[in-house]
């Protein structure tokens, strides 16, 4: 069986062509396949898959269809609590934990009707990666198994784009969502902060933490996101907004959007490889042509969002993690505890600098934003590396592209932009305005339906 | 400038220690060398300088109200 996405799948089902038992199938033989290579799960559920499955179809025998979810095959990043199931975080510290209660966005995925496949890798408490010095290993890109997938939703890229689920949970701290879904060449969004609970999510850092989906399309992330989506007063930072359905907004029609280029984070600020340089000036060709007004605009330098985020979630982290640091230090891996240890060489004040200036980025931010609808940026500033390329400080050493949303708390959504020399996807960011994540996702839809990146799969 | 972009590695140790952290020689070494990029994003926030009453992000709102 080919796999489809999950509008293609719903439609299928809904007609009768497809049973969710027969998709079940189709992905757990490809698991069996290609698990082995890619570590994507830490720990798999193909016995309630299967029944999930069976129970779906017989629902929608009966008429009680519950949605596009009903009976698509989805897995949670292991930083989601899941009810009698181990939630591990990838961490030793965690590898007997079984929660009493599920996350709150676990828990709306299920009532939507997805059937659930396991738990998958993550970095060490969304943080740590890609370790080799903990009890599973880390998960591989599945277009090239020496690359790195990105994290720290690294098993839910590597999952969804060898097609053995069709769409999972990510987190987003400071790219979590958007480099695993660059590196892998999937759709994947991190909303507005606020727009999803953070309830039953393992927190990393509380002012940048975001929940959200990654999927093959921004079709199907709108999909995700419409059932993800909803107030929650178990988490304060929780919105109580209701934005209406995220799917109904992809209508195909841009024209007339105005876009800002943050061109200079990418050619003045830092250096990009001379391939993403290329799919950035024809994507910005592409969505001239589909009718949007496009002009560069300026944000203060990159350096200073990354600097400010960087501080505020180290801090942050530090916080969550202290006890254990103090106590358990070696049960750790090693990545995960040398860099969240910096938090005990940061001083109130630097702390308190960086919200500061967190409050003048955002500003600056929101004057752009008044003129543009939304921004275009490259989301990596390369092709996935090479598993062994990724280093314990190199995440500190450079700015990335994806950290200075976060420190804003705007939506930002990466759709593939191509492929390299050597067929690994590149990656386009796109970003709104607070609770504008329709028109991000619209514009991110009209762009993957002008082009013909999503054709291909990596073969397993 | 925050006295943390001035320490030594026995000054960063002597840190460690007091925040109640047990760290082998081997550890503080390789920790020293991320380090110095936290420093270099401390001095980068601190740049300028910034009005006493500039107000923080403390309670982090949705949206850009202010």
């Amino acid at each position: 069986m080919t796999i489809p996405t999950i509008a293609e799948a719903a439609r299928e089902i809904a007609d009768g062509r497809l049973t969710c038992t027969a998709l079940a199938e189709a992905c757990l033989e490809r698991i069996g396949r290609a698990e082995p290579q890619l570590n994507a799960f830490i720990l798999q559920t193909p016995d309630a898959a299967i029944a999930a499955a069976r129970r779906a179809d017989a629902e929608i025998k009966a008429g009680r269809t519950r949605g596009p979810l009903h009976g698509i095959p989805f897995a949670h990043k292991d930083i989601y609590a899941t009810a009698g199931l181990a939630t591990t975080a990838h961490s030793r510290l965690l590898a007997s934990n079984v929660p009493a209660e599920s996350a709150f966005t676990v828990e709306k995925l299920a009532a939507a009707g997805v059937v659930p496949f396991g738990k998958l890798a993550t970095h060490e408490f969304a943080w740590g990666g890609p370790s080799f010095d903990l009890p599973w290993p880390p998960a591989r890109n599945p277009w090239n198994r020496d690359h790195f997938p990105g994290g720290s939703s690294s098993g839910t890229g590597a999952a969804v784009a060898a097609g053995l689920v069709l769409g999972g949970t990510g987190s987003d701290t400071g790219g979590s969502i958007r480099l695993p879904a660059a590196f892998c060449g999937l759709a994947g969004i991190k909303p507005t902060y606020g727009l999803l609970s953070r309830h039953g999510i393992q927190p990393l850092a509380f002012t940048l933490d975001h929940a959200g989906p990654l999927a093959w399309t921004v079709e199907d992330c709108a999909i995700l996101l419409d059932a993800m989506a909803g107030h929650d007063p178990r988490d304060p930072a929780s919105a109580d907004v209701s934005l209406g359905s995220f799917r109904a907004g992809l209508t195909g029609d841009i024209a007339g959007l105005k876009i800002g280029v943050v061109r200079h984070f990418y050619e003045k600020d830092t250096g990009v490889a001379a391939e993403v340089h290329a799919a950035m000036t024809g994507s910005i060709r592409v969505l001239e042509g589909l009718g949007a007004k496009v002009a560069d605009v300026t944000l203060p330098p990159l350096q200073d969002w990354f600097a400010t985020g960087m501080l505020i979630m180290i801090a942050e982290a530090y916080s969550v993690h202290e006890p254990w640091l103090k106590s358990r230090y070696n049960d750790y891996g090693e990545l995960f505890r040398d860099r969240v240890v910096m938090g005990a060489f940061i001083g109130s004040a630097d702390y308190l600098a960086a919200v500061r200036m967190r409050h003048e980025l955002r500003g600056a931010l929101a004057r752009v934003m008044a003129e543009f609808d939304v921004l275009v940026l490259p989301t990596v500033p390369t092709p996935a590396p090479r598993l062994e390329a990724v280093t314990k400080y190199g995440n500190f050493e450079v700015p990335n592209f994806t950290m200075p949303f976060n420190v804003a708390g705007t939506p930002a959504l990466s759709v593939c932009n191509g492929f390299s020399e050597t067929g690994l996807p590149l990656a386009l960011q796109i970003v709104g305005r607070p609770f504008e994540d329709a028109m991000v996702l619209a514009a991110g839809h009209a762009y993957e339906r002008a082009t013909d990146w999503k054709r291909q799969r990596p073969a397993i | 400038m925050s006295d943390m972009h001035a320490m030594t590695p026995e000054e960063l140790a002597a840190r460690a220690r007091a925040a109640g952290l047990d760290l082998t020689p081997a550890q503080l070494a390789e920790i020293y060398n991320g380090y110095r990029h936290v420093a270099a994003m401390a001095v980068r926030v601190r740049a300028g300088g910034r009005p006493r009453e500039a107000e923080p992000a403390v309670i982090f709102k949705p949206g850009f109200g202010t």
